[in-house]
């Protein structure tokens, strides 16, 4: 027996596609927000508290990209 | 890293397309090098591959238009519309991961096709041979996109697999 194939754009496969898009629309939105806050002056605590994830976890994540696009990191408070 | 890309004997003109699937990846802001990635890479290159994809409508304006067609349907279906590009602009990482739907096209892709055509030929062949594994995923982002934008994806490999 033929293994039945789903079709790629019925209902199931849109609600799981939109998994994958919600993913990564959220996953771009963090990066983006994330460093406009650090440009605005927001300190690591402040990111991570609205957030609603721990310092250590944000400062991990985005730390070493936002080194990269030489944003001065507030290291009072931070 | 996909596996093929551990391979010494790797075609060239391969490496140079799946090199180019990263700059792909990281325009698009993704975490991860997606089967889309090689996808648009592929589709940006003038080889048989590249232009064979273009009579099908794809040339890499068309792969990108079939791509954001199809997030933005998938974001539709969880009632979100699109987020404006600009409050998404962000500083990028300098090298995503590899995803899993890359290494899948890959393994999935027949590198063997052309086992007794001469060397030049099977490297000319290879992006060809890659863009079959990229093309035979049943599921998920690129034959969604393929399907939403009405390009008949069996065909389309039939005419690849005929190079």
């Amino acid at each position: 027996m033929t293994p039945h194939i789903p079709d790629p754009t019925g209902a199931e496969a849109d609600d799981l596609a939109a998994v994958v898009a919600l993913r990564e629309l959220a996953d771009r939105l963090e990066d983006a927000t994330v460093e406009r806050a650090m440009r605005a002056g927001w300190s690591w605590t402040q990111v991570a508290e609205a957030l609603g994830v721990t310092r250590q976890a944000v400062h991990k994540k985005h730390h070493r990209r936002l080194e990269l696009a030489g944003i001065e990191l507030r290291r009072r408070n931070a | 890293m996909p596996d093929r890309l551990d391979d010494t004997a790797l075609d060239p003109t391969l490496k140079e397309v799946i090199v180019s699937s990263i700059d792909e990846a990281i325009g698009r802001g993704a975490s991860s090098v997606e089967a889309e990635h090689l996808l648009l890479a592929i589709s940006a290159g003038h080889d048989i591959a590249g232009r064979t994809l273009a009579e099908f409508g794809l040339d890499h304006d068309g792969v990108d238009a079939a791509l954001r067609g199809e997030r933005e349907r998938s974001l539709r279906a969880a009632g979100i519309e699109p987020v404006a590009e600009e409050r998404l602009a962000a500083t990028r990482k300098s090298r995503p991961s590899w995803g899993a739907t890359v290494r899948e096209a890959l393994r999935r892709a027949d590198f063997g096709a052309h086992r007794g055509r001469p060397r030049a030929e099977r490297e000319r062949l290879a992006v060809a041979d890659a863009l079959v594994g990229i093309l035979r995923a049943e599921l998920g982002t690129v034959p969604r996109a393929l399907a939403f934008a009405g390009v008949d994806r069996q065909a389309l490999i039939a005419a690849i697999e005929r190079l």
